[in-house]
Parts: C-alpha cells; sequence; structure tokens
C-alpha cells in the first residue's frame, strides 16, 4: 500500500547512509561482499565453463584453441574496449552494431573506387569517429537517453549502408589489406589479437593515471557535482563518444579485413554482447565503476561461452539462447549488488 | 487536552560522533497541539523518525494508549495512526485529490470497481472539515504546496490518524497559507487527533500550541504549558544559559572589494540585484526558502545563466559560462546540497579534494599522485577531518567531516571568492563551531565569503554586513551593528 506517511525514496535513503554514515564495519563489510560477489559471478561462470570445455573437447584446452578464441573475440574486444569508457560514465553506444560494418563498408568502398590501402584505412577510422562524435553531440545536445539515441543513429547508419551498398556484400581489392585481420605475428599470435591487448592497456592506463580518466569515474557517479567542482561535461562526453567511435573504427577494418569482406548487417548483435561483455567483466551498468583490463576478462568469457557451445554442437542460431541468459543473469545481479 | 496518548520514555538515540538523544521523555495528550523546538541538531527530527518508526531508539520505551509499543518500521507506526506529514508531501501528482487521499484503499462498488462517486463525496466531506475549497476531481499537480499539505492532511484524517506530525509545514507558505494551515490543524485537534508542531517560527508555535516542549543538543531541557512561556523564555531555553558550542566572531581588517555585482536579472528569479564583497568580510544573506539566495550563488559561480547585469570580479568584468571558467578565476562554491552537488560519493577524500584542482595536478594530461596525496594530506590536516585515511570513501564520513572535505576542495584551489550555501545545515554542534571559526580565519586570509543561511542567528553571528533577499530581490541591507532579528524577519518576508 502506498501510503503519504512512509518517508519518501530520499528519507529512506538517508535512514540508511545519512546519520548512520559513520557506521562503518557493517556497511563497509557488506559493500565488500557486494563488490567481491560481483566478480566471484564471472570467475564461477569461468571455471563452469572451462570445466565443461574440457570435458567436451580434448582440443579445447591446447594452445591452438584457446588463442583461436582470442582471435575470434578480438574484433567484439576491441569495441568492448570503447563501450566500457561509456559505461563508466553512464552512457552507451548502441550504434556500434552497425558502424563497425558501416567502417568496413567506407574502406572497402574506397578500395573499389580505386584509392590505395591506406587511404582507405584513415578514411575508415575516420568514419568511426565520426560516428562516435555525432552520437556525443546529440547526446550532449538533445540531454535524451543516450541508449535510445544511439538506437537511433544505429537505424540511421544501417540505412545509410544499406543504400550505398543496395544490400550487397562488398569483396575488398587490396590482397595487403589481409594482413590487419589474418596475419600472425611470430607465427600464431594475430596481429588484431596484439592490438586488442595493447589498446586494452593503454586505456587502462588513461583510465587510472590521467584527468579524462578521473573525469569519466566522477560522472558515472555524480555528474552535477563533477561540473560543480569544474569538469567540462559535455566535451568530456563528446570526446568519450568519439573515442567508442574511433574503437568501432579500428573494430570494423580488422573485421572488414578478416573476410575480406563486408555488408551492412556484419554485426549484428554487437551492441548488446559489447555491452555484456563490459558487465561481465565488473563494470557497473550504472557507472562510476569497473576497467578497460575487467572488459578483456569479460570478453574472453564470452569467447570461451561460444567456444564451448560450439564444441557442444549447439547449432549457431540456438548460440544466442547461451548469450541470452548470460545477459539477463548479469544485469539481473548487477542491478542487484551494484544499485545505489 | 484531552488525556495522556503518548508517553515516550527515556529515549536515547546515538550516532557514530553525536548522542542524537539522550534519555529524552516526551507526553502528548489527546486534543492537543504540542510545539517541539530547538536548534538545528538538537534532536527534534530524531524524536520524529524514533516516533514515526524510521529509527530505532538504542534504549528508551513508548507508551501508546498505555501500553508498551515497539516499531522497526514506518509503516507499523502508520498501522498505530501515527502520521507525518512533510512539508512538501509525496503525492501521485497525476491523481485526483480524491485518489490521493484513499489511494491503496479507494472504495470499491459491488463490481470490484472503483466507486469514484463514494470516494468524492467522502473526500469533499474531509476538505470540508479542514475548510479547504479545493475539488477532490483537481489532479494534485494543479495544487498549490499549501494545498497539497491540505491534501495529505486530509489523508491522515481519513486513516483515522491519532498523531499526526508536522516538520517545519509553514516555511514553503505564504502567510495566508500559513493561516489556512493553522484552521485545519484546528480542526484535527476538534476532531480529537493530537499534533506534534515542529516549527524554527516561534511566533506560529505561540500561536496555535497548547504546550510546548524544547530539544538542546539531545536532551529535553523542559515541557511546558505554552502560557507558562514566553518567546524570549522559549529562546533562552533552547540556547542554553552556557551558550556553550557558540563560536564567537573574530573581526578581521577588510580590504577591497573583491567581487561586485551590478543590477543583476534573472527572469523570475533575479530582480536587479546589486552588491559589493569585500576582501576579508563575511557578507551574510538571508532569505527563505525560494527567495532567490541560491540562484543568485548558482549565478555567481556560472551554474546558471542570468539575463542581464554585471558582475566584477578583482575590479574586472567577469561573467563565469560555466562553473570551471568562474574555479580559475577563485571562485568557490559549497552548495546546498552537500551529498548530491558538494560532493562525488563512492570516491575517496582524496580525489574529492583534488578534484576542483586536477589541471594544476596533472600535466600532459597525467595526474602527479604523489602531489595529490600530499594535498589532499595537507588540508585534512588543516580542517582537522576525522577519517581513517585520505583513501576513503566520503560517502561513510559523517556530516560535519563531509563538509570539510567539501570546503577543503576550495581551499585547495586558492579561491579568493567562496559562496557558502548553508554551510553548517545538519552538522552537529561541534562541527559547526569549527566551521564558523574556519570562516573567520578564512576572512583573516582575505578571501570574500557570501554566506547564505536560513539560520537567522548564525547569519547574526557570523556576518559584517547583512543582506536580505525575498521574491529575488534584496529587500534588506544591515551592518552588523543594526541587524536585529526582527528587522531581517520583516525584510525576508517582504514587510518593509
Amino acid at each position: 500500500m502506498v501510503n503519504q506517511a512512509n518517508p519518501t525514496v530520499k528519507e529512506s535513503a538517508n535512514a540508511v547512509t545519512g546519520q548512520f554514515d559513520g557506521g562503518g564495519v557493517l556497511d563497509r563489510a557488506w559493500d565488500w561482499v557486494r563488490r567481491s560477489a560481483r566478480d566471484q559471478i564471472t570467475l564461477l561462470l569461468m571455471i563452469l565453463l572451462v570445466v565443461a570445455g574440457s570435458f567436451l573437447s580434448p582440443v579445447f584446452l591446447t594452445p591452438r584453441n584457446l588463442l583461436n578464441i582470442l582471435w575470434a573475440v578480438s574484433v567484439l574486444g576491441i569495441v568492448a574496449l570503447g563501450q566500457t569508457l561509456l559505461l563508466i560514465t553512464c552512457n552507451f553506444d548502441m550504434s556500434v552494431a552497425m558502424s563497425v560494418p558501416f567502417v568496413g563498408i567506407v574502406a572497402i568502398g574506397l578500395q573499389i573506387a580505386g584509392f590505395g590501402l591506406w587511404p582507405s584505412l584513415i578514411a575508415g577510422l575516420l568514419t568511426g569517429t565520426l560516428i562516435g562524435v555525432i552520437n556525443g553531440l546529440i547526446v550532449v545536445l538533445t540531454e535524451a537517453n543516450p541508449f535510445l539515441i544511439t538506437l537511433g543513429t544505429q537505424t540511421l547508419i544501417y540505412a545509410v549502408a544499406l543504400i550505398l551498398t543496395q544490400a550487397k556484400t562488398w569483396y575488398g581489392t587490396i590482397p595487403a589489406f589481409n594482413v590487419l585481420g589474418r596475419g600472425q605475428a611470430f607465427g600464431f599470435l594475430h596481429y588484431s589479437v596484439i592490438l586488442f591487448l595493447v589498446l586494452a592497456l593503454v586505456l587502462e592506463f588513461v583510465l587510472r593515471r590521467t584527468r579524462y580518466g578521473r573525469y569519466l569515474y566522477v560522472l558515472g557517479l555524480n555528474e552535477e557535482a563533477g561540473r560543480l567542482s569544474g569538469i567540462l561535461v559535455k566535451p568530456v562526453k563528446v570526446v568519450t563518444f568519439a573515442a567508442c567511435g574511433f574503437m568501432a573504427g579500428i573494430s570494423g577494418l580488422i573485421m572488414a579485413s578478416r573476410l575480406n569482406s563486408t555488408r551492412a548487417s556484419g554485426a549484428v548483435g554487437m551492441d548488446f554482447d559489447s555491452i555484456i561483455a563490459v558487465v561481465l567483466g565488473g563494470t557497473s551498468l550504472f557507472g562510476g565503476s569497473g576497467g578497460v583490463l575487467r572488459t578483456v576478462v569479460g570478453v574472453i568469457v564470452l569467447g570461451i561461452l561460444n567456444n564451448v557451445m560450439v564444441l557442444a554442437g549447439v547449432p549457431y542460431d540456438a548460440q544466442w539462447i547461451g548469450k541470452g541468459i548470460v545477459f539477463l543473469v548479469i544485469v539481473w545481479t548487477d542491478t542487484l549488488l551494484r544499485r545505489r | 487536552m484531552g488525556s495522556l496518548l503518548l508517553r515516550m520514555k527515556g529515549i536515547t538515540k546515538a550516532f557514530p560522533g553525536v548522542r542524537a538523544l539522550d534519555e529524552v521523555d516526551f507526553e502528548l495528550h489527546s486534543r492537543e497541539v504540542h510545539g517541539l523546538v530547538g536548534e538545528n541538531g538538537a534532536g527534534k527530527s530524531t524524536l520524529i523518525k524514533v516516533l514515526s518508526g524510521a529509527y530505532i531508539p538504542d534504549s528508551g520505551e513508548i507508551f501508546l494508549g498505555g501500553k508498551l509499543v515497539s516499531m522497526t518500521h514506518p509503516s507499523q507506526a502508520l498501522d498505530l495512526g501515527i502520521v507525518p506529514v512533510h512539508q512538501e508531501p509525496n503525492l501521485v501528482l497525476h491523481l485526483s485529490v480524491a485518489e490521493n487521499i484513499y489511494l491503496g484503499r479507494q472504495p470499491r462498488n459491488r463490481l470490484g470497481l472503483i466507486d469514484y462517486a463514494k470516494m468524492n463525496h467522502d473526500a469533499r466531506v474531509l476538505l470540508d472539515r479542514l475548510h479547504v475549497r479545493i475539488s477532490p476531481r483537481n489532479a494534485v499537480s494543479d495544487l498549490s504546496v499549501a494545498e497539497r499539505q491540505m491534501v495529505a492532511i486530509a489523508r491522515a484524517m481519513s486513516v483515522d490518524a491519532q498523531i499526526v506530525i508536522l516538520d517545519e509545514p509553514t516555511a514553503p507558505l505564504t502567510d495566508h497559507e500559513a493561516e489556512l494551515l493553522f484552521h485545519a490543524i484546528e480542526a484535527l485537534k476538534s476532531g480529537g487527533v493530537a499534533v506534534i508542531y515542529i516549527s524554527h517560527r516561534l511566533e506560529e508555535v505561540f500561536k496555535i500550541a497548547d504546550r510546548v516542549t524544547v530539544l538542546r543538543d539531545g536532551r529535553l531541557v523542559g515541557t511546558e504549558p505554552i502560557d507558562d512561556l514566553s518567546i524570549d523564555m522559549a529562546i533562552s531555553m533552547m540556547i542554553g544559559k552556557a551558550a556553550s558550542g557558540l563560536f564567537a566572531k573574530r573581526t578581521v581588517a577588510i580590504g577591497e572589494p573583491v567581487l561586485e555585482v551590478r543590477n543583476l536579472y534573472k527572469r523570475g528569479f533575479l530582480e536587479d540585484i546589486s552588491l559589493t564583497l569585500r576582501r576579508g568580510e563575511i557578507l551574510g544573506m538571508f532569505g527563505l526558502a525560494g527567495s532567490g539566495r541560491s540562484k543568485l550563488a548558482s549565478v555567481l559561480f556560472g551554474s546558471e545563466s542570468c539575463d542581464s547585469g554585471e558582475v566584477l570580479l578583482r575590479g574586472k568584468r567577469f561573467q563565469a559560462e560555466n562553473p570551471a571558467q568562474a574555479i580559475r578565476q577563485g571562485i568557490g562554491l559549497v552548495p546546498e546540497d552537500r551529498r548530491g552537488h558538494g560532493l562525488v560519493s563512492g570516491t575517496s577524500v582524496k580525489r574529492n579534494i583534488s578534484l576542483p584542482r586536477l589541471r594544476e595536478l596533472s600535466s600532459v594530461g597525467i595526474v602527479n599522485e604523489r602531489a595529490e596525496r600530499q594535498l589532499a594530506k595537507k588540508y585534512v590536516d588543516q580542517l582537522q577531518v576525522r577519517t581513517p585515511s585520505i583513501d576513503q570513501d566520503v560517502a561513510y564520513l559523517s556530516g560535519g567531516n563531509q563538509q570539510r572535505v567539501v570546503i577543503a576542495k576550495w581551499l585547495a584551489t586558492n579561491s579568493a571568492v567562496l559562496l557558502l550555501d548553508e554551510p553548517t545545515q545538519g552538522i552537529d554542534v561541534g562541527a559547526k563551531a569549527f566551521i564558523h571559526s574556519l570562516m573567520c580565519d578564512l576572512a583573516g586570509e582575505g578571501i570574500g565569503i557570501l554566506m547564505i543561511s536560513s539560520e537567522l542567528r548564525e547569519i547574526l553571528r557570523m556576518s559584517d554586513r547583512v543582506l536580505v533577499m525575498h521574491r529575488g530581490r534584496i529587500t534588506g541591507k544591515f551592518t552588523r551593528e543594526e541587524a536585529t532579528e526582527e528587522g531581517i524577519m520583516r525584510a525576508a518576508t517582504g514587510e518593509d
């Protein structure tokens, strides 16, 4: 029953944190449990998957298979790194599912039109970044929900991609383009895997040590307090959307290069997949915490999940069920444990 | 006044660092309006929260109608007929008045559908008893704050409340609306309900209360029939003879103007505001809620824009477009909403203090963490912030210590002008004295301080000069010597 005399939500919150705030030991213990429980769920999932994988197939635990998993997830992984920056600030970019293939369309399209390798790569990166800037500008100018805004731009990009390609698959014309997606260092480590891990390390440094990184966490925790402490909120947000777009650009180039082809619907599901990976790693849906190294873990767990489902002979379409369940469970637990 | 209805005996409630209630006894009769007064932090709210089940007391007993009751949740207090009415009631805005009064208990007809005719009729009867002229069919969103309070009171009557608690109900009301509220309170009383009335406005308490209970520093000072008391006596009971915990202002040399505001307008909020703040000066700004005082601070800090007018900082024209610019020019704001706007909960004391200064603390975008630690340590020591370490999450600090952290942010940026909006609201007496003393130290260093406060005695005690705002205008200017409680109140209510 809703009743007038019930204290407002704010007051109930005060009853917990307000006057009790010195309150310490129990609060902090509960806080620790919440935080670590969140991580242990991912750890548990990983152990279950590894055990299942090694029972299902003797090849699962071979270095070759594990490296393949890394290679398979690196495209998603790079997008998820960018998505992590946004989630820390309590923003989302759903447009990545369409901007990733669109970047490929731009790059391969230029190759078809006769441009060289480097111009096509640079144009691809610029396209991704530009899409990010546009997303960011719309979000800060309209102050509308970033989730819905980027779903809107996703549809727009898809439409443009369909019109440009006339819904056909385009093929690359420059053999060297293939190196980015398929090339290996030392004969076993794909360049795209190296790129993924190096980018993760760079972004982790940015988050931990730079002023910009600090600002991202503050925006996720309390945007207004951040603004009143001198953070230029709008530019920081636009830059972060741009960074996510740039990462989508890199990812799109790798994806196109790996297949040496591209089509408008080439990354369907990457919007949710990237968010699952980020949250699976332990970055909160509610912003203010997390990091990109956590996302690397999340991406790998997701990769193992896919791999195990393949080894178990789960048909491709049914594999979505596994991802769907993981998504629901992880969103539920994050909400349960993290909501502030 | 009827028979003994409620007896609270030896209520004690402690929070870390402060004993909010210490062996407090409180008695309430039926058909009584009982005034509850005391300074901020005296324990009024805590006592009320204990009575309404929001806090569980550490010790003490509550007897209702002679029976011992124990409450662990507000819903239990409601079931016993103890109904708090909030200053700004949380009603469902898009529902009608009658629907809000009977929310969750709507009368049904034989088909199990809501019987609107009966509900509207019953609501009409209740509102008539309160002498309120609003239609039960009106949407609550169309009502004024005063009318919403009436709806909440009608709801309390509809659940057969025995005790209705009103906490500072007149703060957002005009004088006329307050009169209507007093009529409604009389109606409640004649209906057999006991009313607990909390207010800073002693004149009101003396007008409507039958008895008054005074609290000070969490202790009961006394309960007296209103006829045996005068306002002066009540005030001296509230303050205490010894006047302990009060801080005496130190006067410092006042220098040249540091901040000048000329003819500032912001449509609907600020009208023709002009003021001068000098180095070393504490300029008190008094005004009731909605008078525009916090708006003025927001405009000066660049957090909101104004329509016209001129601001001079150290003699140079300056209009901040955003807080970042204001901060760079040496303006700091300690906002009224400490948790919502002043602090970033979930992150450390260190990172809160360094936040406005990160630009200076970093080179090529990388934060110099050693310099950051030193800076945080320095101000934690200087302001005696009680925290286990500078890496502690600010959410775990007490209100007084949180406020020290907010102030430390602006000391770390070497501010020349500090805008303090309700700097001591909701913090305990000791921390308050410390912050007052600190303000004098800062003034002594040549900082100009604009102190916004709705606590008259804080204004009188700390200010070198006092400005009073009412409906977006400055309606009173006083020197420290001229300023009196009465004069300020008259200006604040627009009576001059």
